[in-house]
């Protein structure tokens, strides 16, 4: 037993590190799990405050160019009024068809970061305004993430930029349905794998979302194809994609809340289960 | 010795806030990030006991963390660097040992030891944050190329602060 406490005392500065890192990697292998519910994240009390009074200074920089984004976003959701359609007199059917799917919120980017291989984003909503995790984030330009922990005033997001993120996309043009992956460096270009090969595909091609995920709504503006790529024996492209999104400018996002979620996991598993 | 907690504790909060309302904001072509705050751990004074330098490189590190959405990856970091910083302290000893009143310094100990000392942990700080950040093998050598760069990067910001804080700086020597 002496002998054990000698050897603790003599050794004292390395346990002491051993512990410390396995801390450190305790914190960091629960985090890489998609949902939890960590304390040490940017949607804590203090951090999310430093961040938000720090984001308020920044925006005025960028105000001109939110608000003429704001004017174009409105002008488009005006065309898209009641009021902007020829009248038809149509019978009212209690069906499942006009129920809504999705409900649109706002919120400011308090933080943000393009230059990590995982990064993520800081938003100024939280629990007490309706937001869980996994609910999808897009800005007016395009998809941005998905929300990972929630506060009571704060969440944090999960950008496109990061390796544990994959977004579900299709070809505009053809439908044929593709995955979205970021493989670091430059944040203006991703990589869209599972093309198949008989696809037609053209630099410019526009890729939206594909809605498979219950995540983003259908259609959703992801980027445009940069250089498509086929090996030859290839069965899938390598595409080069141009985000329609410039991450390292997001002010103003929007969180989709998807009504019906639930209802398509449950199924998903249920099927899942049964194989 | 009370002055020094005090200016301790005082470039604690500056470096942290340094680090993430600039410095996580820099960013060219996706490969450098600069990461200054690690000068704390540099700057430490010679008679700090290794345990409180390990403890205090992991709240430094996990303070880094809560900002910028990487759990524990900062604290893995800095623990291991503030692990390796004694061992490199005598490795590189001066022929007459460390003079327990000074800090590692530019003014203390001149600008090739300082250089040497601080490339060296930058080194290790880097290497170990940039490959926990993304814990997988398929990116050995575009991470590898983060790590020089940024290493790089971080190490004239580090010199260039030296001279920074105070005036006097390496003219002395």
């Amino acid at each position: 037993m002496r002998n054990l406490f000698l050897f603790i005392w003599k050794h004292h500065i390395f346990i002491l590190f051993l512990l410390l890192e396995a801390l450190a990697l305790y914190l960091i292998i629960k985090n890489n799990r998609f949902q939890n519910t960590g304390f040490i994240n940017s949607a804590n009390v203090i951090s999310g405050n430093v961040l938000g009074l720090y984001s308020e200074i920044r925006e005025y920089f960028y105000l001109r160019k939110t608000n003429q984004l704001l004017v174009e976003e409105n002008a488009l959701l005006r065309s898209q009024l009641e009021q902007s359609f020829i009248k038809k007199p149509i019978l009212y059917k209690a069906d499942t068809n006009y129920t809504q799917k999705y409900i649109f919120r706002t919120a400011r980017v308090l933080n943000n970061s393009v230059n990590k291989r995982n990064n993520f984003l800081t938003i100024d909503k939280g629990k007490l305004h309706g937001i869980e995790p996994e609910m999808g984030v897009i800005s007016p330009d395009g998809v941005v993430g998905v929300i990972k922990d929630v506060s009571d005033n704060f969440a944090s997001v999960m950008s496109v930029l990061n390796k544990n993120t994959v977004v579900s996309c299709r070809v505009k043009k053809n439908g044929y349905l593709g995955t979205l992956i970021w493989e670091g460096g430059n944040p203006a270009y991703g990589t869209l794998n599972d093309v198949p090969r008989h696809a037609s595909l053209l630099p410019g091609d526009t890729i939206i979302t594909s809605g498979a995920s219950a995540i983003y709504p259908e259609g959703i503006l992801v980027g445009f194809v940069e250089t498509a790529s086929l090996e030859d024996g290839d069965n899938f492209y390598t595409i080069r994609l141009r985000f329609s999104t410039d991450y390292a400018k997001l002010t103003h996002v929007y969180i989709v809340k998807n009504l019906m979620s639930q209802e398509q996991k449950m199924l998903e598993k249920a099927t899942q289960n049964d194989n | 010795m009370t002055i020094d907690i005090f200016k301790n504790i005082a470039l604690f909060f500056v470096l942290v806030s340094l680090q993430v309302l600039l410095f996580n904001n820099i960013q060219f072509s996706g490969y450098v990030n600069p990461y200054v705050y690690i000068l704390f751990i540099l700057s430490l004074p010679f008679r700090t006991p290794s345990w409180l330098v390990l403890i205090l490189s992991f709240v430094l590190g996990l303070s880094i963390d809560m900002f910028s959405d990487s759990a524990g990856v900062h604290a893995a970091a800095c623990t291991f660097m503030g692990y390796s910083r004694s061992y490199i302290l005598s490795a590189i000893k001066p022929r007459d040992d460390y003079d327990e009143t000074k800090t590692p310094s530019i003014k203390d100990m001149g600008f090739a030891w300082f250089v040497t000392y601080a490339a060296i942990l930058t080194l290790l700080h880097h290497f170990v944050y940039f490959y926990m950040e993304v814990f997988r093998l398929s990116e050995i050598f575009s991470i590898l190329l983060r790590v020089i760069l940024s290493s790089i990067f971080s190490l004239l910001l580090i010199i260039f602060s030296q001279y920074f804080f105070s005036k006097t700086g390496a003219s002395k020597k």
